[in-house]
């Protein structure tokens, strides 16, 4: 009797397992789908410029309060943790390095990134969802008007640019804040701190740092996009959207920061 | 071969504009649509009825391109647009010839009025930024908007003006066929009224033909050349908004009047009861009928009763009917009365040829009776040797006349006793009108009771209305 529970048990849980792989490869499938379809959509951009500019907009300037909020405390945070972890251990003068190779390569562009993300991945989700779910998707395709090529290329082209511009200005601010801090609230001397700073600066790391943003960029708007078309039912269907773009987004993210640190090596 | 579809065309009658045939879909293990097949031809307009969640709307994606089926096909002007094998992008050819609007219009939220209606003006024409201004002040005006809407936003509109501003977007890319889906639900009866009158406004100024799917019966029966109606995924009716009224599928009867409970009776023989509906799967529907809410009539529920007899409805049931019927008069300020009737001696009848024979006699006169009455009224058997009937949106003017030639009918019906001889029963009618002095079930039946009583001691074989 048991046995047979236990070979009942087994198959349910092979069932589900099959059942969730499934699922799992549809969505890739389909992720790479829309990737598909927004790449081959991008030389006809050109002739509606005016679109992605707008949607840079939004995207870069209008996130810029938050972005230069989260640098200031990124900054200022990196420091303290960093006196208080080299404390009896490392000398001072090596602040300055550890800062600089934190903010340039792994907390600017990761940290800025999904704070990003959980803005505009979950806009772009919401926004996606609410046109599904009013039809407006419906009646663009109706119009003959590609939602492709007018709402989700133009918002991926301007998080792709738009993202490496942010993570360079909350890099710049995030270092500021980390001079004031060093300044006020640590006891090294700013000559100290700043030669640090240079001691080890590799241009290339900061450009690789900037550089994948541009994949976190295009994963923020790709996850919105995804999602926002996946929306089923009301509000309630928006809000599930909304959490499962940001979720993803935040997992795509480091996933693919592990895959370019490692082919980066 | 389908019994849909006509088996030739009259040389007068245009050829179809849009014709779907056999059209099947399905939303997982769920059938949405059922061999659905339906014409429209060019300057008509085609109401699509029925329940919320019966389908009505898939049908519209389908001809629209949203939807591919899973079966069938769409035909335009001869030319195949929609199958299981047509990719949804060879549709984007067509689409230009048809418009949709959606119900809630779907404007885009982020653009405009004047943006909204200019986008597809943009993409797909190259007029100058003045035309596409002007077109957008053309198209507004032909909505009953005047100018000054182009810079509102959507979310500053009432639902009455989004309908209208989704229109004029639909309209500035002049499609042949519109497609309207529930245009006018959540709307305040003027709105809808307005919408209505643009419909049919833009059928007369273009010769537009459109298909409208909705659940508003007033609003089908104002605008329709012809209406179908869908039913679990069927089209159960073809036909004039005439046709559609006369009807005696109980079903259809329940919807367009709008009636809670299903009191209609389902004949014995489909030829009897289906009429103009010919599609109209009567077998199932009294299955369904049968094993369904006990609100429905007794007659369907029961296989004895399938004799004409057992068609008409019992006191109860009588109660309860006239209550809705009288309820439903008011509301819709439409005439409603109940004529009563007594068999003229048959006593004496039963007396002479014995009981067997009375209850003949009243078995046949009531099947007499249920069978000449229209699909919209109703007859009862009250008790021993009496009647009722219904008489639905029946003119004050024309009572008398109606309820007497029932009377004469009636009485030149003929019944063979077992010895061989004919017998004719006659009837005394008793009519009142339900108004201010016989506002309820109860004080009507009085009321009809006392002008038979009256008939009987006028000299029978008559007809007496209860004046107030």
């Amino acid at each position: 009797m048991y046995a047979l529970k236990f070979v009942m048990w087994c198959g349910e849980l092979f069932y589900a397992l099959v059942d969730g792989a499934a699922d799992f490869f549809c969505h890739v499938a389909r992720f790479c789908r829309l990737f598909g379809s927004i790449v081959a959509r991008l030389p006809l951009l050109f002739k509606n410029v005016v679109i992605s500019v707008e949607q840079m907009y939004a995207i870069g300037v209008e996130s810029l309060p938050l972005v230069t909020v989260i640098a200031v405390f990124t900054g200022a945070t990196t420091v303290t943790q960093a006196v208080y972890q080299f404390s009896g251990f490392v000398p001072m003068k090596y602040l300055g390095t550890a800062v600089c190779k934190t903010l340039v390569t792994e907390i600017g562009p990761v940290f800025t990134s999904m704070v990003i993300a959980g803005r505009i991945s979950t806009a772009i989700a919401a926004e996606i969802g609410s046109m599904k779910v009013g039809e407006q998707l419906d009646a663009m395709s109706c119009l003959n008007l590609d939602s492709v090529r007018y709402l989700f290329a133009p918002k991926t082209v301007a998080c792709v640019v738009m993202v490496p511009v942010l993570v360079v200005f909350a890099e710049l601010v995030a270092f500021v804040s980390s001079i004031f801090t060093v300044l006020f609230s640590v006891k090294v001397t700013l000559y100290v701190y700043l030669t640090g700073l240079r001691l080890f600066f590799n241009p290339s790391s900061m450009l690789i740092g900037v550089a994948k943003t541009a994949v976190f960029g295009a994963i923020i708007a790709m996850t919105g996009c995804y999602f926002g078309l996946q929306t089923k039912g009301g509000a309630e269907g928006v809000g599930t959207s909304t959490t499962k773009a940001v979720m993803a987004s935040c997992v795509l993210i480091l996933v693919a920061d592990f895959l370019i640190a490692l082919l980066t090596l | 071969m389908d019994k849909n579809l006509p088996l030739y065309a009259a040389p007068s009658a245009p050829a179809p504009l849009l014709r779907i045939e056999h059209l099947k879909k399905h939303f997982g293990n769920q059938l949405v649509l059922d061999d659905v097949n339906l014409e429209l031809r060019k300057g008509e307009i085609l109401c699509i009825i029925g329940q919320s969640g019966g389908g009505k709307s898939v049908i519209l994606k389908h001809v629209i391109g949203l939807m591919i089926p899973d079966g069938g096909r769409i035909v335009l002007d001869n030319e195949e647009i929609s199958s299981p094998v047509k990719r949804s992008s060879d549709f984007n050819k067509v689409r230009g010839r048809l418009g949709m609007l959606f119900q809630g219009a779907a404007l885009f939220d982020s653009k405009t009025v004047g943006e909204n209606i200019a986008f597809p003006l943009r993409e797909h024409t190259k007029y100058s930024n003045d035309e596409i201004a002007s077109i957008v002040t053309e198209a507004l005006e032909m909505v009953g908007l005047k100018q000054g809407f182009q810079h509102k936003m959507p979310s500053e509109l009432s639902g009455g003006m989004r309908s209208r501003v989704g229109l004029a977007r639909a309209l500035v890319m002049k499609p042949e066929i519109m497609l309207y889906d529930e245009p006018t639900s959540a709307l305040d009866p003027i709105m809808t009224d307005k919408i209505n009158e643009l419909i049919l406004s833009l059928r007369d100024k273009l010769a537009m033909t459109s298909m409208v799917v909705t659940h508003d019966i007033s609003s089908a029966y104002r605008i329709a050349d012809k209406i179908a109606m869908i039913y679990e995924g069927k089209i159960i009716f073809s036909g004039t908004p005439a046709e559609i009224r006369a009807t005696r599928n109980p079903y259809i009867q329940q919807f367009i009047r709008g009636q809670r409970k299903l009191h209609y009776a389902v004949s014995a023989a489909p030829e009897e009861s289906v009429g103009l509906d010919q599609q109209v799967d009567v077998g199932a529907l009294k299955q369904r009928l049968a094993g369904g809410s006990r609100a429905f009539s007794r007659r369907a529920q029961d296989q004895s009763e399938r004799e004409s007899h057992a068609k008409l409805l019992d006191g109860a049931k009588f109660s309860e009917v006239l209550e809705d019927e009288i309820e439903h008069s008011f509301r819709n300020q439409e005439p409603c009365a109940l004529a009563v009737c007594d068999i003229d001696g048959l006593a004496a009848l039963s007396a002479e040829h014995g009981e067997a024979f009375g209850d003949t006699v009243v078995r046949e006169i009531g099947a007499k009776l249920f069978n000449g009455i229209r699909g919209t009224d109703f007859a009862a058997h009250l008790g021993s040797d009496e009647f009722a009937l219904i008489l639905t949106k029946t003119d004050p003017g024309n009572l008398f006349k109606t309820v007497d030639r029932i009377r004469e009918r009636m009485s030149a019906f003929v019944i063979r006793t077992q010895k061989g001889e004919n017998i004719t029963a006659t009837l005394s009618f008793g009519v009142a009108m339900a108004d201010e002095h016989a506002p309820d079930a109860e004080t009507l039946l009085l009321h009809a009771r006392e002008a038979c009583g009256l008939a009987k001691t006028n000299g029978r074989n008559r007809v007496e209305v209860k004046t107030a």
